[in-house]
């Protein structure tokens, strides 16, 4: 026997539309409503039965239950010189049964900056028996070890000295908000265009290694409690990802790539577009690993494009989230937990989290939800107001100057989500470059550098892997760390010559760095960073300059160019 | 990577899934052609013209000579359909793999890199790149230039690797005392081209998916089966492309289909029981019919039932009988793993039975023999069943014991003192360096030392008598097994019984028994062994050990052994749920978000 799409798949005909429904063709989301979504009843009728029955000797029942169910349903092609493409399907469903006994002030919620929640699989099918029969058994097994972890933290409390001690959970109003759920479609188009794409990589022979994929995923979630919340969404995250690597005559390797990301397949770049910017970066490969080693260097630095975007979602970033207090690990603290008023970034720049912000299309950019993991609105925030630090991005773990969540929580704690980085007085590229020229002359300098782009290898995998979703590795506050390689510096000379220099790193750059930019551009873009495998999302920022950095040549620890030459050589060769 | 030599694992196909998930995440629907040659195949003609230009270049690029060089490609496509409490739980349909591994030798065919590597106590490290990375560029599907690129760098990595390695081995020989040992670490083999039958592969989609719901369901019925029990179906197809330095050409298939129905609870005390039961079949036509398939899962569901009721065992030593399926697993791991020959060339191992050939080493009236080319036997389809192994070499029928005389090894195409032929046992998971593994392990009595069930249980209940023992044991079905092989290990083997009864010496009826794993030492085991009974079992399951998990069997009579040990299994302290499951009764969340 041999199924209908296996038969497609191994002939194909790339232009059949594959409308991709497996498992159950009638999910019908979208006409979906409470009275008839099978998850839904089955998640509120077993979280009430655990909220008014769940006991066991002496110890109460819980005082909040909530579950946050996320189904994956996704599709990736991916194709190499210009191969046939290869169409991989997943579908998975997992919930995270949060059981929390105690009380709003003190509670069993297991708040250190290491925990995550534990995720279990549910099934895919909207089979309203089956998922309450694993819920009883995930809610039992998340009740037991709730009551064990809030005697052990009574048991610290009383025998360690804990002041101020925050409340472990806000109190919220509930929210109810049931919108459709979807299911991946995509346009059998992709896979024609990821193979057209792929093999423009055969006329660059100095390539090594390249690769086109292309991941269409919709996320839907269910978020109930017992406090009333009933939330229902849906989510499309789709991404074009084109690497390419080499190595320099010496052996050095080089590698870059470009990332298309949008939360709606149409609205992803033409055709025309994408060849262009294959090129371009196969091009860009192809000069770097031509271009001479750099020397070291200490001066002002311009970041631009995807560079800007990478090295403040690095170093800066990650210390807008974690600004909690974690009981029994009160030596990890996020640098500016404390910093609520304090001036840190120059005065002229502001930085907005928009979790619905848009492109200037007026569409919602990659990373975009309208609720968090606990249910809560997400919210637009102020972060830095002129150079001056307002807040965190929070969960319902209160902070010092905030008790309640501003709708930024993954896994119970603040992330942050799509950053605005802007200017009240934007340079132009003229005056940029004459400033720049001026901090240079002033250091004693021939040159600055330029980092246009920062090693990042983009996975775009919201989570490590298919079986273990419910690992989500977070990014972590810290006053000072090594960012990623640059991969495309120039150096700037005064008569606005650039020159491409190859094999440097940064030293460790910390968040003093940022107060000491010297000018910000007038050329926002919007970026995609995947901060520390955490989920990829948007960035918009302008190019800047900081003051003075140290960057140092590579180590050259890598292999030799391969001994034989590339097929590729050959393959132009012959033709 | 592994140890070598370090732990060998066998057991059945459902507890290595999640494994098996983790290192092939993603699969191939692959276009269904028949060659009628090797070299007519695009792929193998891509993987030949690199292998050809490599040797060209590569031969005397270095130091030491590039002397051998292989590609294996092995291209599957895995599809899961699995169901817990009637709906399914998670489903990949159609997701396609490559795996490439790079076999490459330099020096000579007496000392060459693939050497044990003394001073860092390391094997050979494995040279593969996988598909399902999401940086890989080896592409899954079809050869031409996209395949050639990702050889071109794999074999440019794996022969700078070669040279160091050489490098460093030399250095050791100049600098360590001698081997045991001195045999050539590779053996020269004649030219082979091959191309099995390839089968169209594909399965009814919708009807297993309902399948799995309804079977699934069954459990419900057991109340006391407090976890959620699980039936899957999962199809795993998969060819081998395969060209060497030699000449050599292959393409092989294997197709596997397997359903695995998996019952899980709790007792008690908190012990956490699970019986299995695998069905494997090359074709989804050849499974029985659904109410054979419910049969099944109500066999096992109630057993399961009985199991959580059953008493905790006691350590015990004395008479056991192991049902033939149990025997399978005992001589797999008591036997089977130390005559794979590299447990008895390398300095690191226990070498149990190297200075052994020709001595007796078990009961004289047994025979065991390892035969891969076995299909079936008794209609069960065998697990360790090829044409060739992983290295290209036809596999053979060895007789590795003789009316209990020490007879032979597995072999792979590294040498060993007194044998210098691969006997075709090299064999390895897709991507990692062969050695030599067991295939299909067959334990046979003398036909005049064969005696019904019931006899064995007979002589079990006298001899319990002779030595005053209230009870004695029997092995009904088995999870699994390993042991340990090195020099630095205790030489031990486990096996992980799920069904176990006490027979007792005074006639009382069997009873069920929960918590005893059989833990032992070979030779000891081994020679005592005093009957066997008339019936032939099959085990089939998975094997892990360095060159990663191979499909393996091991067919045996019931064994009656003089004296077994065992000891408590491990045990988890869960209590049981604390409210009863929820009632399909209570429906209509709708009503109560109100």
């Amino acid at each position: 026997m041999i199924s209908t799409t296996k038969i497609q798949l191994s002939r194909i005909s790339l232009l059949i539309i594959i409308v991709l429904t497996i498992g159950h063709p009638a999910c019908a989301a979208s006409e979906t409503d409470a009275e008839s979504d099978a998850v839904l009843n089955a998640l509120v009728d077993e979280m009430s039965r655990s909220f008014s029955d769940l006991h066991v000797d002496e110890h109460k029942p819980p005082y909040f239950v909530s579950y946050a169910v996320k189904e994956v349903d996704e599709v990736v092609y991916s194709s190499i010189l210009g191969s046939k493409p290869i169409m991989n399907r997943s579908h998975d469903r997992i919930v995270t049964p949060i059981v929390r006994v105690g009380d709003y002030d003190l509670d069993s919620g297991y708040h250190v900056s290491s925990h995550t929640d534990t995720a279990y699989p549910l099934p895919i099918d909207d089979n309203y028996d089956a998922i309450r029969r694993s819920l009883w058994l995930y809610t039992d097994n998340e009740y037991k070890s709730a009551i064990r972890f809030l005697e052990w933290k009574k048991a610290y409390l009383s025998s360690n000295n804990v002041p101020d001690r925050l409340p472990d959970m806000s109190h919220e109003e509930p929210v109810q908000s049931l919108n459709p759920t979807g299911e991946v479609k995509t346009d059998s188009k992709w896979l024609e265009t990821i193979q057209k794409l792929s093999s423009l990589f055969k006329s660059y022979p100095t390539l090594q290694k390249s690769k086109v994929s292309f991941i269409n995923r919709t996320i839907n979630y269910w978020y109930v409690n017992t406090e009333g919340s009933r939330v229902r969404d849906s989510v499309s995250r789709i991404s074009l990802r084109i690497t390419a690597t080499a190595q320099a005559p010496d052996g050095m390797p080089i590698a870059d790539f470009d990332v298309f990301a949008c939360t709606d397949e149409s609205k992803l770049p033409q055709f025309d577009q994408l060849k262009k910017c294959t090129e371009q970066l196969a091009q860009r490969v192809t000069d770097v690993q031509k271009a001479p080693q750099a020397e070291e260097y200490c001066g002002p630095v311009l970041f631009e494009g995807q560079a800007a975007a990478q090295l403040f979602s690095q170093v800066m970033a990650p210390n807008f989230c974690f600004a909690e207090d974690y009981i029994g690990e009160e030596d990890w603290r996020n640098p500016l937990k404390n910093a609520i008023g304090r001036k840190i970034l120059p005065k002229t720049m502001t930085v907005v989290d928009d979790p619905q912000a848009k492109d200037s299309d007026g569409n919602l950019l990659y990373g975009t939800f309208k609720f968090d993991d606990e249910g809560e609105p997400a919210k637009k925030l102020t972060l830095v107001d002129n150079g001056v630090l307002k807040g965190f991005c929070q969960s319902r773990l209160p902070t010092r100057k905030n008790a309640h969540s501003n709708g930024h929580s993954v896994g119970g704690h603040g992330d942050y989500s799509i950053l605005k980085v802007s200017t009240s007085q934007p340079a132009s590229a003229d005056q940029i470059r004459q400033q720049i020229t001026e901090l240079a002359k002033d250091a004693g300098l021939d040159y600055v550098l330029v980092v246009s782009r920062i090693y990042d290898d983009y996975q775009m995998q919201e989570y490590p892997s298919g079986q273990h979703r419910d690992m989500r590795p977070y990014v972590t506050p810290s006053y000072s760390l090594q960012p990623g390689s640059p991969g495309v510096v120039y150096k700037l000379y005064p008569d606005g010559k650039r020159e491409l220099v190859r094999g440097l790193e940064f030293r460790n750059i910390s968040l003093r760095a940022f107060r000491d930019i010297q000018a910000v551009g007038d050329d926002p873009t919007a970026q995609i960073v995947e901060p520390q495998d955490s989920a990829a999302r948007a960035l918009i920022i302008p190019s800047y300059v900081i003051g003075e950095l140290e960057l140092t040549p590579v180590k050259p620890d890598h292999s030799t160019v391969p001994i034989m030459p590339s097929p590729l050589v050959q393959n132009q060769n012959t033709h | 990577m592994r140890n070598p030599g370090t732990k060998n694992d066998l057991r059945i196909l459902a507890t290595t899934l999640a494994i098996a998930l983790l290192a092939f995440s993603l699969s191939s629907a692959y276009a269904v052609t028949e060659p009628l040659s090797a070299s007519k195949n695009e792929t193998i003609q891509t993987m030949d013209q690199e292998l050809k230009r490599s040797l060209t270049k590569l031969r005397n690029a270095n130091k030491a000579p590039l002397y051998y060089l292989a590609y294996r490609l092995y291209e599957g496509a895995w599809e899961k359909i699995s169901a817990t409490n009637g709906a399914v739980q998670d489903q990949y349909p159609n997701n396609t793999w490559r795996m490439l591994a790079v076999d490459l030798r330099v020096g000579t065919p007496k000392f060459d890199n693939t050497h044990f590597l003394r001073g860092k106590n390391s094997s050979s490290p494995h040279q593969y790149e996988k598909s399902t990375i999401l940086t890989s560029t080896l592409p899954a599907d079809g050869g031409g230039l996209p395949l050639q690129q990702c050889l071109w760098l794999k074999t440019d990595e794996a022969y700078k690797a070669a040279q160091q390695r050489y490098s460093e081995l030399v250095a050791n020989n100049e600098v360590m005392s001698a081997e045991d040992d001195k045999s050539d670490d590779f053996s020269s083999q004649p030219v082979h081209n091959y191309v099995s039958p390839i089968k169209q592969t594909g399965f009814d989609r919708a009807l297993w998916r309902d399948r799995v719901k309804r079977l699934s369901m069954i459990f419900l019925k057991h109340p006391a089966l407090l976890q959620n029990s699980t039936v899957a179906f999962v199809s795993e197809p998969q060819i081998r492309y395969f060209v060497n330095s030699e000449g050599s050409e292959m393409i092989e298939q294997h197709v596997d289909y397997h359903l695995m129905i998996v019952g899980s609870t709790l007792a008690e005390d908190g012990m956490a029981l699970s019986l299995n039961d695998t069905i494997e079949k090359p074709d989804p036509a050849l499974f029985p019919d659904e109410k054979e398939l419910a049969a099944r899962v109500e066999k096992l569901a109630t057993k399961l039932e009985q199991l959580r009721k059953a008493p905790v065992a006691e350590p015990y030593i004395g008479p056991a009988i192991l049902s033939g399926k149990a025997a399978a697993v005992f001589f797999h791991e008591s036997f089977g793993h130390r005559v794979e020959a590299v447990h008895e060339k390398s300095e690191n191992e226990g070498k149990t039975f190297a200075k052994k050939l020709g001595t007796p080493v078990m009961p004289s009236f047994l025979t065991v023999v390892d035969d891969p080319t076995i299909e079936k036997v008794n209609g069960e389809y065998l697990n360790g069943f090829y044409k060739f192994d992983d290295e290209g070499v036809p596999g053979q029928a060895v007789t590795l014991a003789k009316n209990g005389i020490l007879t032979g090894f597995l072999l792979d195409r590294t040498m060993v003192q007194g044998f210098n032929k691969s006997n075709g046992h090299g064999r390895s998971s897709p991507g990692w360096n062969p050695v030599a593994r067991q295939a299909n392990l067959i334990v046979s009595a003398d036909a005049k030392k064969q005696v019904p069930f019931q006899t064995l249980r007979a002589m079990l209940v006298s001899d319990l008598k002779k030595q005053h023992k209230a009870y004695g044991l029997l092995f009904d079905e088995i999870q699994g097994g390993h042991t340990y092989t090195s020099r630095g290990s205790e030489q031990t083997y486990y096996i992980q019984p799920l069904i176990v009864y006490k027979v007792f010496a005074d006639g009382k009826p069997d009873q069920l028994i929960r918590g005893a794993e059989i833990i032992g030492t070979p030779l000891s085991a081994l020679s005592h062994v005093i009957a066997a009974g008339s019936d032939r079992s099959v085990f089939n399951g998975v094997c892990g050990r360095e060159s990663g998990p191979v499909p393996v069997s091991a067919v045996a009579p019931s064994l009656l052994i003089e004296s077994m040990e065992t000891k408590r299994a491990a045990k988890s302290f869960d209590k049981i749920p604390i409210l009863p499951p929820p009632s399909s009764a209570t429906t209509n969340g709708a009503a109560k978000q109100k």
